[in-house]
Order: structure tokens, then sequence, then C-alpha cells
């Protein structure tokens, strides 16, 4: 206990995680992702992270994103970006093909 | 009739050579007893190892109505929780003596925590908040406890400033890893550093929220399921149980 107290007593407080930050950190956020739906048809070019691209056109949203956010946060979401986006692709019917329904076996009599 | 007479007369004519090649082997009679000994003892022993199994589970069981008092019959659960000795975000020594005698709100998180950790602590406030104001004839006091999952981090003076931006009131709690993993563990807490980058790193852990009775005994646990509202009308149900009868 001593040990930890003595090891941490110094105020070492992460202000990039605090309210404001962390505001600051989702409104850089939801500006990058809302920039990238708005120019979904132009050619993604730039690397992002976790393999997610993004048309030069983003660039500025994206830079402002990238220092304002903590990295690992910067991943998480473009991660879930990317699942979200991954999930409504999924759910569009006209991208599906066929569906193949066993065939009903009909009833010998 | 025909059939069977001639089974029989089959079954004669072949026993008789049978007899004879085992009187040919002439095995001594210890040798033949041990072969009806070594199987009766093995099934013997395992029907011992059973019996003994099924009346070790039936000591074990809760039977019903067992319990004496009727609100402890709904808590025979998995013992969850337990003591623990950790500091506050005063820099001062906290245990469950100190919590014991309040209805508590109990959260597991850490304050690097991009989205679900402000989000819960935030549903939780909200929740405290609104059955402190709910009905001012009850005491619906509920004490909010934050542990974090990531003491490495979250120092005492940390914890202070990032808790004091969702209440004032919410008491945290950090202290040497090895005592906040076993306070983890008590409690049933799935913690786990992720996405490791330089310093930076996330932790995945589970979520639950346990509403704790001035006994510390656990009565509810919520998970990310619930939103404000419902957490605070669970709650109060909770609260109203006790204090009815």
């Amino acid at each position: 206990m001593e040990a930890y107290l003595s090891k941490y007593e110094v105020d070492n407080i992460q202000k990039d995680v605090l309210l404001n930050a962390r505001l600051n950190c989702y409104k850089a956020r939801d500006a990058f992702y809302a920039c990238l739906e708005k120019n979904g048809n132009k050619k993604a070019t730039e690397v992002a992270s976790v393999g997610l691209l993004y048309p030069v056109e983003c660039k500025k949203t994206r830079d402002l994103y990238d220092n304002t956010c903590r990295r690992t946060w910067v991943k998480h979401f473009d991660r879930q970006y990317c699942a979200k986006k991954k999930r409504l692709l999924d759910d569009n019917e006209a991208r599906r093909g066929p569906i193949t329904l066993p065939a009903t076996i009909p009833k010998s009599t | 009739m025909f059939h069977s007479s001639s089974y029989m007369r089959s079954a004669k004519k072949g026993s008789t050579p049978l007899l004879t090649t085992a009187q040919k082997l002439s095995a001594p009679p210890l040798l033949r007893l041990r072969n009806y000994l070594i199987p009766a003892a093995v099934f013997g022993g395992i029907g011992a190892g059973l019996l003994f199994m099924h009346y070790n589970d039936e000591k074990r069981a809760i039977r019903q109505g067992q319990c004496k008092n009727d609100g402890c019959s709904s808590r025979n659960g998995p013992v969850i929780g337990g003591p623990f000795k950790l500091i506050d975000s005063n820099g001062k020594l906290a245990t469950e003596q100190d919590l014991k005698g309040n209805w508590i709100l109990l959260h597991f998180g850490y304050t690097s925590s991009p989205d679900v950790g402000p989000a819960e602590l935030s549903k939780l406030t909200k929740a405290i908040k609104a059955l402190a104001s709910s009905d001012s004839k009850q005491n619906l006091k509920v004490q909010p406890v934050f542990v974090t999952l990531d003491p490495q981090r979250d120092n005492p003076s940390h914890l202070r400033a990032y808790l004091k931006e969702f209440d004032e009131n919410i008491i945290g709690l950090t202290g040497p890893v090895s005592a906040v993993r076993e306070m983890a563990h008590e409690y049933r807490v799935f913690f786990k550093k992720v996405e490791e980058d330089g310093d930076d790193y996330l932790v995945e852990s589970s979520h639950n929220m346990y509403l704790m009775n001035p006994n510390m005994e656990i009565v509810r646990t919520f998970g990310l399921e619930y939103n404000a509202e419902q957490l605070t009308q669970e709650i109060h149900k909770e609260l109203q149980k006790i204090t009815s009868h």
C-alpha cells in the first residue's frame, strides 16, 4: 500500500481523458466520419488505421481527429466504424446473392 | 416343440467339450477365483465412488426453504464479492468496512475508456441523482463506488479529477495491481489489456454494476442493456422491497 502511494502520490492527471478533451475528441471524430460519408463516392486513397481508407478530401478533418484523440481511441473508433459499415453492407438486400433454401422433399405416400 | 428339443440337444453336446477344455487347461482354483474378484472389486469401487459423489452433491446443495428469513432464499447463488483493501481517491486506505451500512452501486472501469466507461458512469450518476430526488419521504440514498481496473494509470488524484466531473460523491478506489486484481476476481469481473500502443492501451472488461445492500451482499447486477431510467426504476423497486418489509 505504502509503496503504491509513494509511487503515485505525484499529481499526475491525464487531462486528455477528462470531460473537455473527451468532448473535443468526439467532435473531431464525428466531423471526420461525416466527411467520409459525404465523400463516399470519391476514391479512398489515404490510409487511416485498422485498414480504413479515406478520400483525400477528408485529410484535414482526419489530421484534426488524429491530433485531438489518443491513438488507441482513434483505432478503437475506426474499428467500430468499419464494423458498422460492414454490418450495413451485410444488411443491404440488393447486395445479397440469391438465397437457396433446401428443397422440400415431397412426402411419399 | 421340435425346434426347441433339437436346440437343447445341441446345447448339451456343445457344453461337454467346453468343460473338458477348461479341465485340460487345469487352471488353479485361485486364478479362477481372481477372475471373478477383480471385476467385482472394480465395479464395486466405481459404485462406491458414485454413491459418495451423490451424497457429496446432496450435502452441498441448498434445499428449498432451508433459509429461515424470507429474504435470503433469493440470494442463494454463488458468493460474489468479499473483503478488499484499496486506496480511495483521497489517498486514504479504504476497506469493505467503510462501505458497510450503505446501499452501494458498485462499478468497475477505467478512466482511459474511450466511450463505454464515460457512458456507464454518466448513466450511474443519473440514476443515483434520480433516486435521491424521487421520493423525499424515504431515504433512497445509494452510494456510488467506482473501482478502477487500471491502477497503473488511475492514481488517486487523477481518479478524483475524473470522477468529480460526473459526481462529487462517487467514491473512487484504486491501489496496488495485486489488490485490484484480487477484488476484481472476487466480484467475477473480467479485464484484459488490449490494443497496446507504446505506453498507451485500452482495457477490455465486463461492465456490470452491482447493487449491494448495507450488509455488502449483492442484491442485483445490471449490465449494459439497462438505460438510466430502467436502472433507476429497478433500484427503486429493490429499495422499496426492503423498506416495505
